[in-house]
């Protein structure tokens, strides 16, 4: 089985409004995945679905090839929600020692290993926690599990960069074992960092998907200067994502035919002829706007 | 292991109203056994034993019972816990069987331990209030009260908030006893006549003569069936 | 060795990797026989993902500079020097087509391009 997640126009409506509207996308196994959005854009409702705390109102959605609400999936996945608030009065061993039983594959190595690296207090109670080792003991409750898929909502939520890059470093670790990372966030940056394939999200669809270094790739700036601009529309073709022009400056955002349109420069008589890469932050703005203007 | 969690969730509030009930029902037994101003012999317990089973006990249980019903998922979204919850391997079906077997068991529990004390207080008083009685009625009034609990077990997962869940369970039990109790064609339906009838008493000794209402308690429990199926469906069908 | 990482810049990381460990071997910071971390160790030090590391790892074994062998880490090679050059040669024919264009792009003549080279060089071997 190639994607451990899938769906397929999912919609999720609340009231009149449109939480989820069409959501069509796969995540593929063995990746880091990040499903990136803003807030409001439908992260959260869409995890919600996949674990069956919310019910879909129309389209499909599988984990683990099942459709979701299969029990015995959530055997072999990993959770961590926003809010990662727990059974307050239970103590941190515990806690552990409730959730051990349900995971056949839990290694009690990696929970001795993890108890130690986070130096997690076993007798205190969960509610006396601060959110960073609230969230490092939902990291140890879940990657104790070692399970096929993990999925994550906004896991750096409310952690102070130093606890941020740890959590980001747990991740990693459990991936190299061959677990499917799939975390929602909306901080680009640290999408950036570790994600091998990337799903945005704007209004309940989908408006960016793909690996990240093909999207690294294929996509550049192209910036031409002139002293008389031609239209905007000489240059719109295949492959062309936006077209800006800013006084004598025309900046296109193209994700093919890149040779082509640097060609056209001195074609038609540009000063100055640029091409730079384009980075993740500068994709999913250019796309949301896109969005925003399309609808 | 989920069982422990649910009970561990609910044995504060378990205890506390059965500490409440012992003690209503500790001061209706001698309330009513020096009501009647005579010197404290063997009968006295009865009739104040059947007189607090029937009355004090009979009112404070219903609420408490359906304060038992209280509780489940939407309490836990209130606190943040219900994500993790429903993200283990466990069907939202085995939560609510083991929520409200929890939940009936300690509604029973809280019907039958202070009916017993009546016996115990008795005894310690140097009178009698046969163990046999106090049993039975005791076990008739959690049969037949079971009702009660599957309202506030219905109520707890239509309305969020325990506050709110538990005002319109109470004001519905309220008001279909009172209704019951006052208008004509309703009488025959009230909970507290179909589940401690008098008829069933000896009068003069207080002690249990009749046949247990056996009808009348069936029909109360398959109700109360009736509500916790429909609180079943609305916790396998409803958004967290 | 000591690897910087620029995951906003929009080039792929596994590039940045694979040029900054060819850098490294290019001034001799790395020689051959050195130990180069395990996959799941350099991943979780750069915080990056593992499937990251394994490209930049396969593009270098493939240009013949380190050699994997399995379970027990990355060694650098002999270092397959015909290779580099062809890369180094590949790259900069990247830059002068690109400093071309740019020039043309500029207004210059291809006769007055070459002059500003050879200028150039003349000063370069002057200098030194």
């Amino acid at each position: 089985m190639k994607a451990v997640v899938e769906t397929r126009e999912l919609t999720k409506r609340f009231g009149d409004h449109y939480a989820l509207a069409g959501l069509t996308m796969t995540v593929p196994r063995g990746q880091i995945v990040g499903f990136l959005g803003r807030n409001g854009s439908g992260k959260t409702t869409t995890i919600k679905i996949l674990l069956d705390v919310v019910r879909r109102t129309s389209g499909e959605a599988t984990v683990l090839g099942e459709p979701t609400g299969s029990v015995a999936v959530r055997r072999r996945i990993g959770f961590l929600g926003e809010d990662k608030r727990f059974y307050s009065y239970m103590t941190v061993r515990e806690i552990i020692a409730f959730t051990r039983p349900f995971f056949p594959t839990w290694r009690v190595e990696t929970e001795t290993r993890l108890l130690m690296d986070f130096e997690l207090p076993l007798n205190r109670k969960v509610s006396t926690l601060s959110k960073g080792m609230r969230t490092k003991l939902g990291l140890l409750l879940n990657l104790c599990r070692h399970s096929e898929l993990l999925i994550l909502d906004e896991p750096s939520e409310g952690l102070d960069p130093v606890m941020a890059e740890q959590m980001l470093q747990s991740l990693v670790r459990q991936a190299a074992d061959g677990t499917t990372i799939f975390f929602s966030s909306h901080q680009v940056a640290e999408v950036e960092q570790i994600a091998d394939h990337v799903i945005a999200i704007e209004h309940g669809r989908v408006i960016l998907e793909g690996s990240l270094d093909d999207l690294r790739k294929k996509f550049r700036r192209v910036n031409l200067v002139f002293d008389d601009p031609p239209p905007p529309e000489a240059f719109r073709r295949d492959g062309v994502d936006r077209v800006i022009v800013q006084g004598r400056t025309i900046s296109i955002l193209a994700s093919c035919n890149v040779d082509e349109l640097a060609a056209l420069g001195p074609l038609l008589a540009a000063k100055s002829v640029d091409v730079q890469p384009v980075g993740l932050k500068e994709l999913f703005l250019e796309k949301v706007k896109a969005d925003h203007a399309n609808s | 292991m989920p069982i422990r969690k649910v009970w561990r969730e609910s044995r504060w509030r378990f205890l506390f109203i059965l500490a409440a009930l012992l003690i209503v029902t500790s001061a209706s037994v001698f309330y009513n056994a020096k009501a009647e101003s005579v010197v404290i012999e063997s009968k006295d317990f009865h009739e104040a034993g059947v007189r607090t089973i029937q009355g004090a006990l009979f009112l404070f249980w219903g609420f408490s019972a359906m304060f038992l019903g209280l509780g489940g998922f939407l309490r836990e979204r209130a606190v943040g816990s219900v994500d993790y919850t429903l993200s283990l391997p466990v069907s939202r079906t085995r939560w609510f069987l083991y929520r409200s077997l929890n939940g009936a068991l300690q509604a029973m529990a809280a019907a039958l331990i202070p009916a017993l004390s009546v016996s115990v207080i008795a005894a310690l008083s140097g009178g009698d209030y046969p163990v046999g009685d106090a049993l039975l009625l005791g076990l008739r009034l959690g049969l037949g009260g079971m009702l009660f609990y599957s309202v506030g077990l219905l109520v707890s997962t239509l309305f969020a908030g325990d506050f709110t869940s538990a005002g319109i369970g109470i004001a519905v039990v309220f008001a279909v006893n009172n209704s019951t109790r006052v208008i004509e064609s309703l009488k025959r339906l009230n909970l507290q006549d179909a589940i401690t009838p008098m008829c069933m008493i000896d009068r003069s000794t207080f002690l249990i003569r009749g046949q247990m209402p056996w009808s009348g308690i069936a029909f109360s429990f398959a109700l109360s069936l009736v509500l916790s199926a429909w609180a079943w469906r609305v916790t396998i069908a409803r958004d967290f | 060795m000591v690897i910087r990482l620029n995951p906003s810049s929009g080039i792929p990381i596994y590039l940045q990797i694979v040029e900054q460990i060819r850098h490294s071997i290019e001034i001799g910071a790395l020689v051959e026989g050195d130990q180069l971390p395990a996959i799941r160790t350099l991943a979780e030090e750069l915080v990056v993902s593992p499937n990251t590391v394994v490209k930049a790892y396969d593009d270098l074994e493939q240009e013949g500079l380190i050699r994997l062998r399995h379970g027990a880490g990355a060694y650098v090679e002999k270092g397959n020097l015909a290779k580099s050059r062809l890369r180094r040669f590949r790259e900069a024919s990247v830059v002068v087509k690109e400093t071309v264009r740019k020039l043309r792009s500029m207004g210059l003549s291809d006769d007055q391009s070459r002059r500003l080279f050879e200028a150039e060089w003349i000063e370069e071997a002057a200098a030194r």
